[in-house]
């Protein structure tokens, strides 16, 4: 009987145990949603550019994320470094680096490392600024 | 609470704040839009009240005399 009752305890520690530890902020969370929320930028981005509006899905835009630091593992809040690779409409392979501050809401603020995608604003079609989406943006996901 | 909820702590710990519930309408934007945040934060909501709520009103029976 007594047995029976650690083995209990032991099951429901476990049980605890595991369901504690489970990361919420997570590598394979972090690109399932950086890739589309970069396309659904750019598909934003385009007419205000002036050019022809792009379907989100036709730029296959995935991410790569490893996480900065000392903290061992990739899980876990803090800055994190991604390449998002995507293609053009004529299937030109495209890569580019972002810095990322994820917070534990599951909500992160990306900012391109590198002027292949420009500076803050870029020249619109009527000769004035527009702001560039892809320079830094915003997002969430879900950590449950 | 709102330090609790900034560190990296656990799932279970999280569950127990009121804060995380007030960024969950985030999911509500967000494509594709995700609501489990809410759900939790809802039901964290709820354990809240029906505690303090029923701790309240039985402090408040106990302390009325009673006709």
């Amino acid at each position: 009987m007594r047995s029976a009752w650690k083995l209990l305890w032991a099951a429901a520690l476990a049980t605890a145990s595991s369901a504690c530890m489970r990361a919420q902020v997570t590598q394979e969370r972090i690109e399932e949603s950086l890739g589309p929320t970069f396309a659904n930028l750019v598909h934003v981005q385009e007419p205000l550019l002036g050019q022809p509006p792009v379907a989100a899905a036709t730029l296959k835009a995935s991410a790569s994320c490893r996480k900065v630091g000392p903290v061992p593992g990739n899980r876990g809040a803090g800055a994190w470094k991604c390449t998002v690779t995507w293609f053009t409409v004529n299937g030109t392979p495209l890569r580019d680096e972002y810095d990322l501050s994820v917070g534990m809401d599951g909500c992160y603020t990306a900012t391109v490392d590198g002027a292949q995608l420009g500076g803050p604003t870029l020249h619109g079609p009527g000769g004035g600024d527009v702001p560039n989406l892809l320079y830094v943006f915003d997002a969430c996901f879900d950590t449950t | 609470m709102q330090l609790l909820s900034l560190v990296d702590g656990p799932q279970a710990l999280r569950d127990a704040l009121l804060t995380p519930p007030l960024v969950a309408w985030h999911g509500l934007f967000a494509a594709p839009r995700y609501v489990g945040p809410l759900e939790r934060g809802l039901l964290t909501s709820a354990v809240y009240a029906v505690v303090f709520l029923g701790a309240a009103i039985l402090g408040d029976r106990r302390r009325e005399p009673s006709p």
